[in-house]
């Protein structure tokens, strides 16, 4: 009884001439062809029309099919350097990645800046006010008060009445003497920068004044912003220069 | 220098590069548009086109086959007429000869030491293969030109085809089958040497 060639078993031989089976299945097959002689004139058939089509002639291309820089869109003259377009990408990726991180970093800083403010407000309300009298002389009283306005001149005019020699016999200690020997260098590095009294005496309580209000704060944060919108114009820049030389007129 | 490093050069802009490439592959190239579109000056544009966006396209080649990614787009420009001549058919550019045979126009590649029947059976052989193709779909002609006329293997036909491997199997199967019979009187065409080569091979049993 001859033997159906089925739409499978084409495929099969097909795929046994390329030795394209796995192991089981070629062996299967190469079982049934010892056995169906209709599936060997089949493998046969498959095979001859394979030799043939292998044997078709080769066709020479009519003409050189090179390009010219205008087929290839470049512009005469203006040829885009080698490796402009991955320079431009990585500068792009850069400078946004560089922008991503300076507007974070600066958020960060920005929102742990109230805390700082009220740490260092607490440390000076808990040191005793420093205290240096108007003039010379007095004494066998506790220091003064702090001036709020006290200048580096009146430290000066204090030191020179300091220095100014007790009456005979009199043996007193002079208001900056006496406020000398009380006090700590905390006291009179606060002293010396007279903006934080200033501003906590003149703040209401609870107030808090972020340390950009400073002109130092001030000056860092206005760099910083200069260089995100910097790091923003060369991303922009330079990813609009990538495309444009990656742009396809093509499909 | 290889190919990987022309390739490499020509996709940072280095359009020397790219042609030295161009003329390793026309041949290949324009053999496939010719059997798919079965006309000379229509695969030739084709052929062009193919290199065209090619260049155009060149950093979207991630590596491996070249050939098979280069034959992809031939491919598909063939595809894209093919369905273009389905919706507005056109008159064949070819002239016809007075027994309303097509005069064929295409250069074979010819072996120095052949003799004048020899090349004359060959063109018979080239136009009898052209004949049987143009009877199958688009999609089997495609497949069966790639791998075997174009020497492709089954894994570079399917990158080429962007069909699954279990695909390019049944369509070559198929194409096969149907060309087997139209091609039986070309076998004679073959030169002898192939024949007996043929005969070699016959199954034997194990």
């Amino acid at each position: 009884m001859a033997t159906q060639i089925t739409p499978r078993d084409w495929e099969a031989v097909s795929a046994y001439l390329d030795h394209q089976l796995s192991a089981k299945t070629q062996a299967q097959i190469e079982a049934r062809l010892s056995n169906e002689p209709e599936l060997r004139d089949a493998l046969e058939s498959l095979r001859r029309t394979r030799l043939i089509l292998r044997s078709a002639p080769r066709l020479r291309a009519p003409r050189n099919f090179t390009l010219t820089p205008s087929m290839a869109g470049v512009k005469h003259g203006s040829r885009a350097p080698a490796g402009a377009y991955p320079l431009l990408r990585l500068a792009s990726m850069l400078a946004t990645l560089f922008f991503v991180l300076v507007t974070v970093g600066s958020f960060v800083i920005q929102s742990s800046q109230p805390a700082q403010s009220i740490v260092m407000r607490s440390e000076i309300e808990v040191q005793p006010a420093p205290m240096f009298g108007m003039g010379g002389g007095g004494g066998g009283s506790d220091a003064p008060a702090l001036a709020p306005l006290a200048t580096q001149e009146d430290l000066s005019v204090q030191m020179e009445n300091a220095m100014v020699p007790a009456e005979p016999g009199a043996i007193q200690a002079t208001p900056l003497a006496k406020a000398m020997a009380t006090t700590t260098p905390e006291q009179l590095q606060a002293f010396i920068a007279p903006q934080e009294t200033t501003v906590r005496d003149d703040a209401p309580p609870g107030a808090e004044k972020p340390a950009a209000s400073q002109p130092g704060g001030r000056v860092i944060w206005s760099l910083v912003s200069v260089l995100q919108v910097c790091l923003a114009l060369l991303a922009l820049i330079c990813g609009a220069a990538a495309i444009y030389l990656r742009r396809d007129p093509s499909r | 220098m290889d190919e990987v490093a022309l390739i490499r050069m020509a996709q940072q802009g280095d359009l020397d590069a790219f042609n030295r490439l161009v003329l390793a592959y026309q041949d290949m190239v324009f053999n496939q548009a010719y059997r798919m579109i079965s006309e000379s000056e229509v695969a030739e544009d084709a052929a062009q086109d193919a290199f065209i966006i090619a260049y155009r396209k060149l950093n979207t080649f991630r590596g491996g086959s070249f050939k098979a990614w280069l034959l992809r787009i031939v491919t598909n420009l063939c595809y894209d007429e093919l369905r273009r001549r389905k919706r507005r058919p056109t008159t064949p550019l070819e002239p016809i000869d007075q027994e309303d045979e097509e005069i064929e126009s295409p250069r074979w590649m010819s072996d120095p030491a052949e003799t004048p029947e020899e090349k004359a059976e060959r063109a018979e052989l080239g136009r009898a293969i052209q004949r049987c193709l143009d009877e199958l779909p688009a999609d089997f002609k495609a497949i069966v030109t790639l791998v075997d006329i174009q020497g492709l293997d089954y894994a570079e036909a399917a990158d080429a085809s962007r069909s699954p491997l279990g695909t390019v199997k049944s369509r070559l199967a198929r194409a096969r089958t149907r060309l087997r019979d139209c091609l039986q009187g070309a076998w004679e065409l073959l030169p002898p040497s192939f024949r007996l080569m043929e005969e070699s091979e016959t199954w034997q049993p194990k």
